[in-house]
């Protein structure tokens, strides 16, 4: 929810929203309904993202449609021109893949580097008219700290994954790094035994410094995995021997923004402590929908010991 | 504000049943401007000593004066109308059942009368000034004297424009949820009146915000009126005395509110005998208690109300948690023995609470109020009110964890002073006085101790987070008069300057057109360091035709120094209150309004229409994804812009017979343009609910039962819904269109309650009454809120939900008194 959110991660979420939305759940029923919306032209959505990862980096392109339309398969952009020039003069081109259609790839060996601006050329007939409509942007990589160490400790869940019941254990995984004193956004996600969980934009844990700036981060806790997982949680439980790698990213400000008003704007946040809703906003020109997001990853694993001890430590 | 002896014509423009006879001016002698300048002056600090001008009484007119009081308590009967049908003359009593006529001399037929009482009706030779009390049976038989009725009826048509008055009575009789009765929900009954959402103590008075009402008891100021997020306000039926609602003809002593105002008094003591009276419903137990301390010359009231969710809900499966409220209210009043002074302390004090004990967290907010009032009697035609009191809302939500603690409030707490006095020659009603209220804005102080090492931080950490807290003097002077000239005119004129100043130490950012800050200075020291003022006239006319109709026609100007930071339509008890500043300029409401009143067959149908555009000044909103809450920089979440607001609203009422009650329908729109919001494109406000209907309906056959009946309609209310979407990762983000373009289905509604009391005449020392009843009694889902999901099961398809918060809600109550 917005309102958690606006508070520090650390910060439980106040209690007025607890309070109030279980005295709705006392009294207050749901339905679902027939609720007619308007409909709006097009727009580009614009899912651009180049890291300092070595790899084939995408650009997908769609078109918006209406709220109701099943039809999402129909929305491909294709055919569109796209590239990317950095500032020191080097071009990437990127490519539409046969299927689907509307990813864009780069070149296997393209990277981005830190401090380096990007700009993002899209030319796309997104309203087909026959003619192709320009998009840019443009987004600079900011620095990311490297992570000193990952480690993984049993027990209670540390804040902000505490709860009082005392039979709630797990593994709280640590992160030891220095955090400089300019403004950073974070994110995080992880990889288990090679495959990474939580790196889609809903489930991207987003960590602005506005409270660590500056500060060396002596084990903070980022994920808790439960030894006995509840039914709905996501977070698989580890067992010993797992190698557990936290992957962390320097987001823009624009892109951590982003990052927020589209999970503010599919969570369902209920009139009593949710503003009007509002749409999302981005860095792509000439009224297109999304971000081009230019990003470092820094990583760091551990590899979880048998419970009840201290845990794996790995250097990075 | 009326504390006493003021006549409700002069605050409404309303009364023009006030046709004077009066042919001689009582200030004979012309004074030159300089010269009124210092009367004004001598008039508003003078006061009591220098009072320079010898007022010439009317030639052969003696006054009739003195207090209309029930009969049983001795306290007074506020709004009883005093009535002399002969001479088609007459005056409503104050809050302290004063009143005061000219008459010829001569004998009259005098008729006295309120709702709720039974009529006296007495023959009064009057020959030299004399003063006479009037004595009212309480809510025994229903009258049968139609005439008496029909006048008194007219009476009240005359005074409701603008202005209504309700008594407890009156409010005990509309079906109310979980049968607690309620004066707020009893004036989102009437036209111009919307709702905010369902079970809401928040409202809006022709298409105003939500915190553009005053909301006052015993001249305090109330931030939040509302219990338990709003299913109930802070105001115990018990407790009230009688109440007026202003919704826009706002009288000159009030300021610092757009819209209207709500001025409860909280009800007196019987000065001879005890009184207990006690109820109990399903949710909610209250017990009041009243009677003398020294017979005759102090009386007190003690009034508690509690409720005991709490322990039905280990029933629901809720262990551990904590919510309810209790309020308490308390006044004691002394009376001098010549009747000429009188002292009253009254207090306010409460609480609201929720709580989970699993996850040791708690909400706690409420409000406190202390205030004494003295009142003196210079003579019939000359009273002061002096009031002082300090009103605090406090909300504070806490946790207490293993690892660690936190505690954030908000707060903002009011020291006032204010002195009215009120001068009534004939064909002449002035008042004039000065307010001073000293507010301490505190939005939002959060304080954090850790008790464990959580890797950045040390154990035994604190950190302590404010907000900004603000310093503002806010001040207000007025004089005003009401008129009769001739028997069918009635104008009313007066001004209102308003000051408000913001007191350092305090940080202010200054923000460029496009709202980019442009820097912050530091105003350091206690000094004031930035001054608004404004001059809100007021003036009306009203003009009485033949065949019982009236007209006319108000324009008002209000300022509001203080505002809500909400970025919700239904507000919660976290919402911060903030000042002007040099930034945020005061807002500014200028009214026009016109209506026009019939009454049929002898006051027994009233009908009005009225019609008003409202526009409004340095509106605020905020701008989209904004965070009001421990924000370091609210200021810089604001928008600015204008608004306006019309409407026509209908009124018919019948006030007798076996079925009485009456139907409004409103036809309203208010809009807002913002810079930045809605690409600054005009938007329907958030209470912009076009239609509206409402029919009460209050049967009673039998004096032993009664049933009545409430049924609402609203359009639905705007919002903003997506109407398209993007896909991001799989997953449907909708996109927006024009704020508000959306509106939810319509809200509908009927109450129904039934009552069956003692018998009025039942010779035993008390009464009692069993009233049991249905809320939403066809079971309508009204939407509270709309969301929309993605399927989780299909993953290409999206739907909508609907919350609703009731379906029929049955209520029983039990009241009991002696």
């Amino acid at each position: 929810m917005r309102f958690a959110r606006c508070l520090n991660v650390w910060l439980p979420s106040p209690p007025v929203e607890l309070a109030c939305l279980f005295l709705l759940a006392f009294v207050s029923c749901s339905e679902i309904v027939e609720v007619d919306l308007g409909s709006m032209e097009p727009v580009l959505v614009v899912d651009a993202k180049l890291t300092s990862d070595t790899t084939s980096h995408i650009v997908k392109l769609s078109r918006s449609c209406d709220y109701y339309d099943p039809d999402i398969a129909s929305t491909v952009v294709s055919g569109a021109t796209v590239y990317i020039e950095a500032g020191d003069g080097s071009h990437f081109d990127f490519v539409e893949d046969s299927l689907p259609t509307g990813w864009y790839r780069s070149a296997p060996d393209v990277f981005g580097q830190i401090g380096e601006e990007y700009y993002l050329h899209i030319e796309a007939d997104v309203d087909k008219d026959g003619e192709n409509e320009l998009y840019e942007s443009r987004s600079t990589m900011p620095y990311i700290p490297p992570i000193d160490s990952v480690r993984a400790v049993h027990g209670m869940g540390l804040p902000p994954f505490y709860t009082p019941d005392p039979s709630r254990l797990g593994w709280n995984i640590l992160v030891y790094a220095q955090d400089p004193p300019t403004e950073e956004y974070y994110g995080f996600s992880f990889s288990l035994n090679g495959r990474v969980y939580f790196d889609s934009i809903t489930d991207i844990f987003c960590f602005p410094d506005n409270f660590t700036s500056g500060i060396y981060l002596n084990g903070v806790p980022i994920y808790f995995f439960a030894d006995k997982p509840s039914e709905t949680s996501r977070v698989p439980a580890l067992k010993a021997g797992d190698e557990v790698t936290l992957i962390v990213y320097s987001f823009t400000a624009e892109y951590n923004r982003y990052i927020s008003d589209v999970n503010a704007a599919v969570s369902t946040d209920v009139p009593v402590f949710g503003g009007p809703p509002a749409n999302v906003r981005g860095n792509i020109s000439n009224g297109a929908f999304g971000c081009f997001a230019v990003y470092p990853v820094g990583r760091g694993s551990c590899v979880i010991g048998n419970e009840g001890l201290p845990g794996g430590y790995t250097p990075f | 504000m009326p504390i006493f002896a003021i006549p409700h014509w002069m605050e409404s423009f309303g009364s023009t049943d006030f046709p004077a006879v009066l042919k001689v001016r009582t200030m004979a002698v012309p004074v030159k401007p300089g010269r009124r300048c210092l009367y004004l002056f001598f008039l508003l600090f003078g006061g009591t000593l220098l009072f320079p001008v010898q007022i010439l009484p009317a030639q052969a007119l003696f006054h009739l004066s003195g207090q209309v009081l029930d009969a049983r308590s001795r306290e007074p009967v506020v709004n009883a109308a005093v009535w002399l049908p002969a001479l088609k003359k007459g005056c409503t009593a104050d809050v302290e059942g004063r009143y005061s006529l000219a008459l010829p001399p001569g004998e009259h037929e005098v008729q006295v009368s309120c709702l709720g009482f039974t009529s006296v009706q007495v023959e009064l030779k009057v020959t030299q000034d004399m003063s006479r009390n009037f004595f009212l049976q309480a809510d025994a038989v229903l009258l049968k004297d139609v005439e008496i009725r029909g006048s008194k009826a007219t009476r009240e048509a005359k005074n409701s424009i603008g202005m209504v008055s309700f008594t407890p009575e009156m409010i005990q009789r509309i079906p109310a949820l979980l049968g607690e009765p309620d004066i707020i929900k009893a004036v989102q009954l009437l036209p111009g009146v919307l709702m905010s959402t369902e079970t809401s103590s928040g409202f809006s008075v022709r298409g105003g915000g939500l915190d553009q009402n005053a909301i006052i008891l015993d001249h305090a100021t109330l931030y939040n009126p509302t219990h338990t997020c709003g299913f109930f306000s802070v105001f115990n039926n018990d407790a009230v005395g009688g109440a007026r609602i202003y919704k826009g003809d706002i009288p000159i002593s009030y300021g610092g509110r757009l819209a209207s105002v709500i001025d409860v008094d909280m009800k007196e003591g019987d000065f001879r005998n005890y009184h207990v009276d006690a109820g109990i419903g399903l949710l909610v137990a209250k017990a009041t208690v009243n009677g003398p301390i020294w017979k005759d010359r102090t009386s007190f009231l003690a009034s508690a109300r509690a409720t005991y969710f709490d322990l039905f809900l280990p029933l629901a499966g809720m262990d551990g948690t904590e919510l309810g409220f209790y309020d308490v209210n308390a006044k004691i009043v002394h009376k001098s023995v010549s009747g000429k002074d009188k002292l009253s302390l009254s207090g306010y004090l409460g609480q609201d609470r929720f709580g989970m004990e699993s996850m040791n967290v708690g909400m706690n907010y409420g409000n406190k109020m202390l205030g004494l009032t003295w009142n003196h009697l210079f003579s019939n035609r000359f009273v002061m009110n002096a009031n002082v009191h300090v009103a605090d809302y406090l909300s504070y939500a806490q946790q207490n964890a293993d690892g660690y603690d936190f505690i954030w409030k908000t707060r903002i707490t009011d020291y006032v002073g204010k002195v009215d006095w009120t001068f009534s020659p004939e064909n002449h009603e002035l008042r004039f006085g000065f307010d001073l209220r000293y507010h301490v804005y505190q939005p939002g102080d959060l304080k954090v101790n850790l008790h464990q090492d959580i890797g950045f931080l040390d154990s035994n950490y604190s950190y302590r987070y404010n907000q900004d807290h603000y310093h503002a003097l806010e001040s207000g002077i007025y004089i005003g008069n009401n008129q009769s000239i001739g028997e069918r005119l009635l104008v009313k004129y007066g001004l209102r300057f308003s000051t408000f100043s913001n007191q350092g130490p305090d940080s202010v950012s200054y923000f460029n057109e496009d709202y980019e800050r442009t820097g912050r200075e530091y105003e350091d020291g206690r000094n004031f360091y930035h001054t608004y003022w404004g001059l809100e006239p007021r003036v009306g006319i009203s003009y009485s035709f033949d065949y019982d109709i009236d007209l006319k026609f108000n324009y008002t100007r209000t300022l509001q120094y203080s505002q809500l930071a909400t970025n919700s339509t239904s507000g919660n008890p976290l919402d911060i209150w903030f000042p002007a500043n040099p930034f945020v300029k005061p807002q500014t409401s200028d009214m026009l309004a016109l209506g026009i009143s019939k009454a049929f067959r002898k006051g027994e149908w009233e009908l009005s229409l009225e019609a008003y555009y409202k526009f409004l000044h340095n509106v605020i909103d905020f701008k989209d994804h904004s965070n009001v809450i421990l924000n370091t920089d609210l200021y810089g979440e604001l928008r600015m812009g204008r608004g306006w607001a019309y409407g026509i609203e209908f009124y018919l009422k019948r006030n007798t017979g076996m079925v009485n009650g009456s139907l409004s329908y409103t036809y309203s729109r208010s809009m807002r343009v913002i810079d930045q919001v809605n690409d600054g494109k005009p938007y329907p406000s958030p209470q912009d609910r076009p239609h509206a209907v409402n029919l009460l309906l209050d049967i009673e056959p039998h004096p032993r039962h009664s049933i009545s009946l409430n049924w609402m309609f609203y359009s639905g209310q705007p919002t903003t819904y997506p109407i398209g979407k993007a896909v991001i990762d799989g997953t449907f983000v909708p996109i927006y269109g024009d704020r508000n373009s959306g509106r939810m289905e319509n809200y509908h509604r009927l109450d129904v309650s039934y009552t069956f009391k003692s018998k009025p005449d039942n010779g035993k020392p008390y009464r009692w009454s069993l009233s049991a009843g249905l809320y939403n009694a066809y079971g309508r889902k009204n939407p509270w809120s709309v969301t929309f999901y993605q399927d989780p099961d299909n993953p290409t398809r999206s739907y909508a939900v609907k919350i609703y918060l009731f379906s029929v809600v049955p209520f029983v109550t039990f009241n009991f008194n002696f």
